[in-house]
């Protein structure tokens, strides 16, 4: 279908409205690569086949990941008249009598999680309601979503339709509002729309927290035959599938965030950069663009006015260091992704050396929601200088691994219980919040607030993901994992990072098998400085920050190992 | 014209150059072993990183590469810029422990030897690039380039295997720091093999890139000239006549102009590719003249001349 204007995208809106509110059975299963790891496949074949066996009207839509990693796999039932019911930890063995339910329509009561009576779809602020007058009372004890603790404390703008829509489906991100704003944008002028962006206080997601609008701005101002737009999806922390899920699960978010973004600086291409290890991911967003482009949302005069842009997906091998924009940059050009000096910055000569606008997918899923909702509205979320959500990957030694949604400025204490707390018997030694390149926290920085600039003060940073440590884990093993990981992931360009992570990595493995002496500390402590001040790129810059912040919490342990009292088993 | 300071030293110095080369221009001494000025800047031993100030923001940046701007204050030598430099040469002492040019460089910068926890490797490449970059950019042969990242880089030719492009003109020799990059000239190579031998010829080879290449000698003297793929290379970019290597630069003979026929009109000083031949006024009358320096031979004076006037 061509959509040539903001009406049509309403026509399909409403269409599309009907595959969400069916007059049949829709059943949703999370098949994003956590609930896959769970045999969720299996789960929707079973499903498939019962459906068929026992003749039931019933639509099977495979959904993106919700959050609820710890409860896969995650089934939602969608019967017309009832609330949306959703059950975890689903297993085959229960098909059957969940299908014989939907037949017979009463509800099935094992494993359910929540209900949900309504959706509100935060871009148009539609409400999409599922009860009708006859509320069946045995689902009155169930848990609402709104009341439901996982979710209390959450705030969805990026992660608005993940685990609620198919994101193969165009017409249900249209649905819920999709490319509504990108309609709207194309009525403003670019100087608006980066006003906008700029008054929303929205800060770089890849964890620098560049101001985004000031970013936009240089662009939008700078000189060159063609610009460009690079979203980075390039995530190659250890311990963080944010990325993943985000395009598994809503790959359109994205790309309408990017279509927005090169109107405004006036880019003409774009390239969604993901990284290979994510093959789901990257299925999901070349169909998102084939569709796009079918529907005439991406290509020459898109939605019928005189801008044009092509998108193409490209894939990276998963080097972690070409998730720094420059380095990313080398990458498209296919060369090794090694970082380059700054000045010039992307925004003035990046790709090709032309202006570039290199941002995380993470911060283009939240323009589409700054333009609807508008950049004040925006700013009214989070703190004063830290504004909107953050997708955070909650794991370790915590009760209930999952991915969510919080306003910035949320301590991590509270971020932890809505993982479920640590867990339990488990006492939390120390918390990671920006992967190897963080370093550690120690337990007491709970109280610190979810926070680019306090959390750069503790000595960490804000990335994607937090992880909490327990008792049970060593801090000079993982000091010595920290630094194995940034040997494989240095590029090699600069002497400090490459032969500087060698020779810390064997320091550290020293220690670990006894070998080690006090000296060893004051060596590393001595390497600290000049690695830093002489690596070009933040992988070289990190890595003393992986190992000190370790020493400067956990002295102790290293004192341990010395001393013989300990060794690495 | 900007003005920056360097070392407290007020220096005023043409936009668009780097620190580096400013502070060269000012006989400040700042140490490099990847940077060459004929090669675009690397930055890759991170040796000339020197401290910038701009504004309230002090950063630490490499020399080579860094463009001056208007007021900015330099410090080449502060504590944090010798750790750097310190840090750089221990860590390069300890994996090419043997090259002469690595210990003359840590000396400089106060470095004597790696401390002992470091362990020692045998390399004797330092990753500079210098020959990677003098293959692309000044002679264009692209013959070799990094391969692998991170701890696993190193310089080679594709696949490792024996080059299609090296010309053996032994720019990457000559650039060499640590002289880890061999060149050698064998008079009479010879292949022997259990059932006999066979006469290869005189050869050059670059060892490191794994190639030989057979060595055109001169029809004069009979002495080699280059290798005959370098040769072929270089009369293909020049457009040269099939004969112009025949002869050695000793061995070769130049343009000789007859004054007598000669009619000072030009076409051979507007035709010779090498600035060789010019008109002079000489007596009253204009003729041709040749620099013998730059003549190459190609001889493309002998065929335009009208009058047949040079041999």
């Amino acid at each position: 279908m061509k959509i040539k204007s903001e009406s049509d995208l309403k026509k399909i809106s409403d269409g599309a409205k009907r595959k969400l509110l069916p007059s049949e059975v829709r059943i949703q299963v999370g098949t994003a690569t956590c609930g896959l790891a769970k045999r969720a496949k299996t789960l929707k074949e079973a499903l498939e086949s019962e459906v068929k066996r026992q003749k039931l009207n019933a639509k099977i839509i495979e959904v993106g990941c919700n959050g609820m990693c710890y409860r896969e796999p995650i089934v939602d039932v969608i019967q017309k008249g009832k609330p949306k019911i959703t059950y975890g930890a689903m297993t085959v063995d229960k098909v059957n009598q969940l299908v014989k339910a939907l037949k017979d329509k009463t509800v099935f009561k094992e494993n359910i999680l929540f209900r949900t009576d309504g959706e509100e779809i935060l871009i148009t602020d539609e409400k999409i309601s599922y009860v009708s007058d006859q509320f069946p009372e045995s689902l009155r004890e169930v848990t609402e979503y709104h009341q439901y603790p996982f979710y209390q404390k959450q705030k969805k703008i990026v992660l608005r339709n993940s685990g609620l829509i198919d994101p193969r489906s165009i017409e249900e991100y249209i649905a819920c509002g999709g490319y509504r704003s990108l309609a709207k944008a194309l009525n403003m002028s670019a100087e608006y729309i980066i006003k906008e962006v700029t008054d929303s206080g929205l800060r770089g997601r890849g964890g620098a927290g560049f101001p985004t609008g000031a970013k936009w701005k240089a662009c939008q101002e700078a000189q060159g035959d063609t610009k460009y737009i690079i979203a980075n999806g390039s995530e190659g922390d250890p311990d963080i599938g944010m990325h993943r899920s985000m395009l598994e699960g809503d790959p359109h978010s994205v790309l309408e965030g990017m279509i927005i973004a090169a109107y405004a600086v006036g880019a003409s291409r774009g390239y969604l950069y993901v990284s290979n290890n994510y093959p789901l991911a990257l299925e999901n967003s070349r169909e998102a663009l084939r569709q796009a482009k079918e529907c005439r949302l991406l290509g020459e005069n898109i939605l019928g006015s005189s801008f044009s842009f092509e998108v193409e997906v490209d894939e990276g091998g998963g080097a972690y260091v070409c998730g720094e924009e420059t380095a990313l940059i080398t990458s498209l050009e296919g060369n090794y992704g090694e970082p380059r000096p700054r000045p010039p910055f992307p925004a003035q000569k990046g790709l090709w050396n032309q202006p570039t606008i290199v941002n995380n997918i993470e911060t283009f899923a939240n323009i589409p929601v700054i333009i609807a909702k508008g950049g004040n509205w925006f700013s009214r979320i989070g703190t004063k200088d830290n504004t909107g959500t953050k997708v955070i990957s909650l794991n370790g030694s915590i009760n209930n691994p999952c991915l969510v949604e919080v306003p910035l400025g949320m301590s991590l204490k509270d971020l932890i219980e809505v993982g479920g707390g640590v867990s339990e018997g488990k006492k939390c030694k120390a918390l990671t919040t920006g992967g190897p390149s963080g370093g550690v926290l120690p337990a007491k920085a709970a109280r610190l607030p979810l926070n680019y600039d306090e959390l750069g003060k503790a000595g960490s940073l804000l990335g994607s993901g937090v992880t909490v440590i327990d008792d049970d884990v060593s801090m000079v093993e993982l000091a010595r994992y920290f630094l194995s990981f940034f040997k494989e992931e240095s590029c090699g360009k600069c002497t400090t990072c490459r032969e500087g992570v060698k020779k810390m990595h064997e320091i550290l493995e020293e220690i670990c098998q006894g070998r080690g002496e006090m000296e060893d500390i004051t060596l590393l402590e001595r390497m600290s400085q000049p690695m830093i001040d002489g690596s070009l790129c933040a992988l070289g810059k990190t890595i003393p920050n992986a190992v000190m912040s370790t020493i400067k919490h956990f002295r102790n342990e290293y004192r341990d190992y010395i001393k013989g009292k300990k060794v690495s088993n | 014209m900007i003005t920056l300071i360097i070392n407290g030293k007020k220096i005023k110095a043409q936009e668009g150059k780097t620190i580096l080369e400013v502070a060269r221009e000012n006989d400040i001494h700042i140490p490099t072993l990847c940077y060459n000025d004929a090669l675009v800047p690397a930055g890759n031993c991170r040796l000339c990183t020197v401290e910038v100030t701009q504004g309230n923001r002090t950063t630490w940046e490499t020399s080579c590469n860094y463009i001056i701007q208007e007021g900015m204050a330099v410090k080449t030598d502060s504590e944090r810029v010798k750790a750097v430099r310190r840090l750089v040469m221990e860590l390069l002492l300890a994996r090419c422990p043997n090259p002469k040019k690595v210990r003359e460089m840590a000396a400089e910068v106060g470095v004597e030897a790696a401390p002992l926890r470091f362990s020692l490797e045998n390399e004797y490449c330092i990753l500079c690039g210098l020959c990677v970059r003098t293959c692309s950019e000044i002679v264009q042969a692209h013959a070799i380039d990094f391969e692998g990242s991170g701890i696993n880089k190193k310089v080679t030719v594709p696949f490792n295997e024996t080059s299609h492009e090296c010309i053996g003109c032994g720019g990457c020799v000559y650039v060499c720091p640590t002289q880890v990059i061999k060149m050698r000239e064998v008079g009479n190579a010879k292949i022997i093999y259990p059932e006999g031998e066979e006469d290869l010829g005189p050869q050059r080879s670059m060892q490191n890139w794994r190639t030989e290449l057979n060595l055109k000698m001169c029809k004069g003297c009979g002495n080699p000239i280059a290798p005959d793929k370098q040769l072929t290379w270089l009369r293909e970019k020049m457009i040269l006549p099939m004969e112009f290597f025949d002869f050695c630069q000793t061995c070769r003979t130049y343009p000789q102009i007859d004054e007598e026929k000669c009619l000072g009109c030009g076409g051979c000083s507007d035709n010779c590719p090498c600035g060789a031949l010019e008109l002079k006024e000489e007596a009253g009358e204009i003729k041709a003249t040749c620099y013998t320096i730059n003549c190459t031979g190609c001889r493309i004076c002998v065929d335009i001349c009208p009058r047949e006037a040079i041999s």
